[in-house]
């Protein structure tokens, strides 16, 4: 009998049963498995990098703590990616609230034509456009990762975020609106630099 | 069908979502050292916990060894005798603490009986004793053969058969020989019958509603479990190997939807949740290895008695599951003979680690109780 088998978890199956079994090496396979995909959602839902390394930092220790309740393993990739954006929603869960529910950030003067937002997103530098995003206040910025990114349905917002699923949609026209308004500032930033040194 | 703003949105989103599809960024180290150092001990730790125990209570063993072991004497120049009972011969300072020099050779005894000064007591022992030896030796002429060459020990004494006949009669590389690692070390074996008891702790976060748990009686075959164990003792610290067959029976609901209200009073009422009866017959066999320690109890106050305090790492061989186990046992020695020695007492195991179910519903710790008997070969 083997006291120190060294295991390879060649399945994720393996590899959650490990984890779930408290195992010091199967968690840190885990780790770098996740790390960086879930920083990037942290990126996505705070607004400094630090503030992302809270999030994924609390973020893995809830997961290694909760990891018991998975019973279908496949099932972890999305599991993972909810604990992160409910860390991150709860990170910013007062200001977030607060805004939602009493601010009303007017965008004023014209902005441009939504296909021309979507042609600016895709090429765009992923890095810009994650500052863009970054840039914005926490409500909208928390509302449109949940629902144009992380594919979240306003009930289900509602329901996380606790407010009114009318709330949810407004805050996200309002969030979508101003997110054009700045790429559209970042474009005439770009065409303006790219003119000079032209 | 969708608002020309749903589109928009859906439009948005699909491009976001490509955008930061596979969207991965860097981590510092910190992060790591950080969560890790929150999750605290891991069950490895265990491991290796177990592990360097082992190590240092067997470094011990062989240190201890080594620190008791005699420590041979020169006699004279290139000669070592052992000490480790008394000395064949006294050696040069046991004569001279006595009186007795170098410079002061026998070698005329009737002249020395008539010598005026009085002889030491020492002398006069070594001589009475002389004298007895001389006779057997006298005897027994073909002793000689085993004795050391009595010109390499370095004392001025006359070769009279009597005295050499006083070295050991052992050849000297013999006794040279150390007390090896396994000197003094006994075969133990012991068995005992437990009752397994559990303490159970339901999980909240479980998706099953458990409810009415009901253990099995305190004595019942239901929870009837064994264990045997085989190893070695020394100087009252044992190793041990061990084989535990562990059953553990319970039977439990989980919650329906449907409730029973019963009324009790006027308007009062008592509601219960109908459940499904569900059986748990845990059949564990555990294999382990353990380390424990023997206190004898003063022979004033508890003759024969000894107190045993352990600790037992067991791996579950078909779950995988390792168990750490605190023991404690008080047993009397019922028999001894001159090759082996049976005590039997009560015996009482805790595990330091609970087990979990399927489905996470809920954990459980057991403990067993029971009597043990043991032999220690000598």
């Amino acid at each position: 009998m083997k006291f120190f088998k060294r295991r390879d978890y060649a399945s994720l199956t393996q590899l959650v049963e490990g984890c779930q079994r408290e195992e010091r090496r199967a968690q840190n396979i885990f780790y770098d498995r996740y790390k960086n995909n879930l920083k990037g959602v942290c990126l996505r839902y705070a607004k400094t990098e630090a503030e992302a390394d809270d999030i994924l930092q609390e973020a893995f220790i809830r997961i290694f703590k909760n990891i018991q309740q998975i019973k279908q393993p496949e099932s972890v990739d999305s599991w993972v990616k909810s604990v992160v954006i409910r860390t991150a929603i709860n990170y910013y869960h007062s200001t977030t609230k607060k805004e939602l529910l009493h601010s009303s950030i007017e965008v004023s003067g014209e902005i441009m034509e939504t296909s021309d937002a979507f042609r600016m997103i895709e090429q765009l530098d992923t890095g810009l456009l994650l500052a863009v995003i970054s840039s914005l206040p926490d409500g909208y910025r928390t509302i449109i990762n949940m629902h144009l990114i992380d594919g979240y349905s306003h009930p289900e917002i509602a329901q996380i975020l606790s407010i009114a699923e009318g709330t949810s949609k407004s805050q996200l026209q309002r969030g979508r609106t101003l997110l054009i308004k700045r790429l559209q500032g970042l474009g005439v930033e770009s065409y303006e630099v790219t003119g000079r040194k032209s | 069908m969708k608002s020309p703003e749903e589109k928009a949105d859906n439009e948005l989103g699909k491009t976001l979502r490509d955008k930061f599809a596979g969207f991965n960024a860097p981590v510092k180290d910190q992060v790591r050292v950080n969560v890790f150092a929150a999750l605290g001990r891991s069950s490895d730790r265990y491991y290796w916990i177990f592990a360097v125990t082992f190590l240092l209570i067997l470094g011990g063993l062989f240190v201890a060894d080594r620190l008791e072991s005699p420590k041979p004497k020169m006699v004279g120049p290139g000669r070592m005798l052992p000490t480790n009972g008394k000395p064949a011969f006294d050696n040069e300072k046991t004569f001279a603490a006595k009186g007795i020099t170098e410079s002061a050779p026998i070698t005329d005894r009737s002249k020395q009986k008539e010598s005026a000064v009085p002889k030491p007591i020492a002398m006069q022992e070594i001589e009475s004793v002389a004298e007895q030896k001389k006779i057997e030796s006298l005897a027994q002429p073909a002793e000689l053969e085993f004795l050391v060459p009595i010109d390499s020990v370095n004392l001025h004494i006359d070769l009279d058969p009597a005295r050499i006949a006083l070295l050991p009669e052992k050849a000297p590389s013999d006794s040279m020989q150390k007390p090896g690692l396994l000197h003094g070390v006994k075969g133990i074996f012991s068995a005992s019958v437990l009752q397994t008891f559990q303490f159970v702790h339901l999980s909240q976060a479980a998706s099953d509603r458990v409810q009415n748990f009901q253990f099995a009686p305190a004595l019942s075959s239901k929870s009837l479990s064994y264990r045997m164990t085989a190893g070695i003792e020394k100087k009252h610290t044992q190793l041990l190997l061990s084989y535990t067959y562990l059953r553990n029976w319970s039977t439990f609901e989980i919650g329906t939807n449907q409730l029973v209200a019963t009324r009790i009073g006027e308007r009062q009422y008592t509601v219960r949740r109908i459940g499904e009866a569900h059986v748990a017959d845990d059949r564990s066999h555990l294999i382990g290895i353990g380390v424990r320690q023997s206190f004898t109890m003063a022979k004033h106050i508890l003759r024969n008695y000894a107190l045993h305090v352990g600790l037992d790492y067991t791996r579950e061989l078909t779950k995988r599951e390792n168990l750490l186990w605190g023991n404690v046992a008080f047993t009397r020695q019922v028999y001894e003979s001159a090759r082996n020695q049976f005590v039997i007492g009560p015996y009482f195991q805790y595990s330091f680690m609970e087990r979990k179910v399927e489905g996470h519903s809920w954990k459980w710790r057991p403990y067993q109780v029971g009597i043990s008997l043991g032999m220690k070969l000598k």
